[in-house]
């Protein structure tokens, strides 16, 4: 990692993403952080998410948290640094530039623009990292099937991968997310996780038909390693690196994907922040208004890039001879 | 060669109805089954009996297996059923709007290896300067950008704020008389549109090209070339991008699959009434029968651009007959 600034710099990018992944409830929320109320302190911004119920307010519902300081004698202690919801409208502040109250400005409904793109992070981190693994788990199983099992199933996979290759990507996945009944998070992972598992599979079956041939393979099998053992402590490990390369760059696509899917409306519910959705919005306006095409793009960019990073880095890692990028 | 491009399609006919299979599997989970094969509103479903006689008709009584048979018997007449929007065919839409589609990603492809073809070629060659490594960042940035997010950026700025290009569409309202200014008003509506289709695939081509025509540099050939007194200009344009082009010539039929995907987004921004359009209109009106019947279309376009890639391949190439075909790989 010393001598590759490619990963160095993906796995910042990286890290980065996924801080303010986990952050961005804590960093711009309109209920504020903590408030004193009679039954002790409370976090009004954090008791609506899963598995934080704990701190939820005892008097009031999250949502209703002015009435809770009003009337029943609770004080703020800690605000959030960007003291806007992602969906909170403000139909008095429309299409603001960035500004001092709004750092990158507001949308068409007021919609604090940084705040939705805040927000974004986690809706795209958990799609990509999600769709990613199931489609390395379904590619890399199908895959060994095809590899181990030979012949019959073989054929019959191979010819599956061919067929699946053949519908386009993002075809395939808004036609999946349109065949969801609900939309969100479930059904967007499904439909770009089921659409690009056919080059890992094939990739995958390459491999074990390659490493069962091997030596060391054959000396496994003849001190009587079973299927299992064969596929988790040899073939899986030994083809990890460009697995996890591949991972990385699929994962970036993944991304990709949602922005897309999200720009057209397809897959998330409606009003959900997500960076696709705010450039929607962005060419719904009359007047050009800059700051909502430029912010959800660098942030796209920045974690499509950071992905790009990690792969390409991790390609160097695994193999010295491709010490430059390009 | 015959018998190799014989058998190469011969092996695309399971993957053929292999297609079908899906997009008929794809039919059956979408919800609302009998509205989506019906070809009218929702509202004409009113009572059993209507109900009772569109599953007959459209055998959804039957088995699984025989329901298949029927699609597939409609389906070889190019009767992919009706839109559910205003009851055309949808055979006929798609063959109205697949020439707009397709001219605006063959001008986009064009455009692509215009820029591509050269720069690759120039920068492999002159690998290490300071211009190719400036480049190659640019690239790999480029890389990151999304397409569809450069097409926003391109249409507020040139279009909305400078008013250099028309906003949307593929002619002025109303269009102009005369030939020569109708087709000067389609060139100029097709401009954005076609720059940022081609933008989509222009850093993934230079790149490619780069690395091919760099590893053609480093062959015998070319040094023994050198030894022999060529210049570097025809060692480079005359004898390593001739064979680093074979690979490329490989690359342009598995380009179809992202062009298609690319023009969904990029003829919604700029309202191009191409089947990438129609397709985000199907979706948004829940048409199925158009949503499946472009499916069907891209898969199968898909499926032509990979065949095409291994006729050019195996035309430029004719060591490529010696080897084996993929299919014969198979232990």
């Amino acid at each position: 990692m010393r001598h590759s600034p490619n990963l160095r710099a993906g796995v910042w990018l990286a890290l980065g993403g996924g801080l303010l992944a986990l952050l961005a409830p804590v960093l711009a929320s309109e209920p504020p952080l903590l408030v004193r109320e009679p039954a002790g302190i409370c976090s009004p911004a954090l008791g609506d998410l899963p598995a934080m119920s704990w701190a939820r307010c005892k008097g009031s519902a999250p949502r209703e948290w002015s009435r809770l300081t009003e009337s029943e004698g609770a004080a703020v202690l800690l605000r959030a640094p960007i003291p806007y919801g992602p969906e909170q409208t403000d139909l008095d502040a429309v299409l603001l530039p960035p500004g001092r109250s709004h750092l990158l400005g507001t949308d068409s409904l007021g919609r604090d623009v940084l705040s939705r793109v805040l927000h974004g992070f986690p809706l795209a981190l958990i799609v990509g990292g999600l769709a990613t693994a199931l489609s390395l788990g379904v590619g890399v199983s199908l895959g060994a099937c095809a590899g181990l099992a030979g012949r019959w199933t073989d054929l019959v996979l191979s010819r599956l991968f061919d067929l699946m290759a053949c519908f386009p990507t993002l075809i395939l996945a808004l036609a999946l997310a349109a065949a969801a009944t609900r939309p969100g998070v479930a059904s967007l992972v499904l439909a770009i996780g089921l659409t690009r598992w056919t080059g890992i599979a094939r990739f995958f079956r390459g491999e074990v038909l390659r490493q069962r041939s091997q030596l060391y393979c054959e000396a496994a099998r003849s001190a009587g390693a079973g299927i299992g053992r064969l596929l988790f402590s040899h073939l899986i490990p030994n083809a990890l690196a460009p697995l996890l390369v591949t991972a990385a760059f699929s994962a970036s696509h993944a991304i990709l994907l949602e922005a897309g899917m999200s720009f057209l409306g397809v897959g998330i519910p409606p009003g959900t922040a997500s960076w696709g959705g705010i450039l929607a919005e962005a060419q719904r306006q009359v007047s050009p208004a800059w700051w909502l095409v430029a912010f959800p793009s660098l942030a796209i960019f920045l974690t499509v890039l950071g992905c790009n990073l990690l792969a390409e880095g991790l390609q160097e890692a695994s193999d010295p001879r491709l010490s430059r990028m390009g | 060669m015959p018998g190799f491009l014989i058998r190469r399609i011969l092996s695309a006919i399971p993957t053929l109805l292999g297609i079908t299979l899906v997009t008929f599997l794809l039919l059956e989970i979408l919800p609302g089954k009998e509205i989506a094969l019906a070809g009218g509103d929702a509202g004409s479903i009113s009572n059993q009996e209507t109900l009772a006689r569109l599953r007959q008709a459209y055998h959804l009584d039957e088995p699984l297996l025989r329901r298949y048979g029927a699609w597939m018997l409609r389906f070889c007449r190019w009767d992919l059923g009706e839109s559910l929007l205003d009851g055309r065919s949808v055979g006929r839409i798609l063959a109205e709007t697949a020439p707009r589609t397709l001219a605006l990603n063959c001008a986009a492809l064009l455009l692509a290896l215009l820029f591509s073809l050269p720069l690759g070629a120039r920068w492999a060659a002159r690998r290490g300067s300071t211009s190719e490594r400036a480049g190659s960042i640019l690239l790999y940035f480029l890389y990151a950008f999304p397409a569809f997010a450069t097409a926003v950026l391109l249409q507020q700025w040139l279009a909305v704020r400078l008013r250099l290009f028309p906003l949307q569409g593929m002619s002025s309202l109303p269009p102009p008389s005369g030939h020569l200014a109708r087709l000067l008003d389609l060139g100029l509506h097709s401009i954005l549109p076609v720059a940022c289709l081609a933008y989509g695939s222009l850093a993934y081509l230079t790149r490619f090209t780069r690395a091919n025509v760099f590893e053609a540099l480093q062959c015998q050939y070319v040094t023994a070339g050198r030894s022999r007194g060529l210049g570097e200009r025809t060692l480079l344009w005359k004898h390593a991008f001739r064979n680093a082009a074979i690979p490329l010539l490989a690359l342009l039929g598995t380009l179809v699959p992202a062009l298609l995907g690319g023009s969904v987004l990029i003829e919604t921004v700029f309202s191009w009434p191409g089947m990438g359009r129609l397709y985000f209109d199907a979706l948004q009106n829940r048409d199925h029968p158009v949503v499946l019947g472009f499916t069907v279309v891209a898969a199968f376009l898909t499926l032509a651009g990979s065949l095409l890639s291994d006729f050019l391949y195996c035309a430029a190439d004719p060591r490529v007959e010696a080897e084996k075909s993929p299919d014969e790989t198979l232990p």
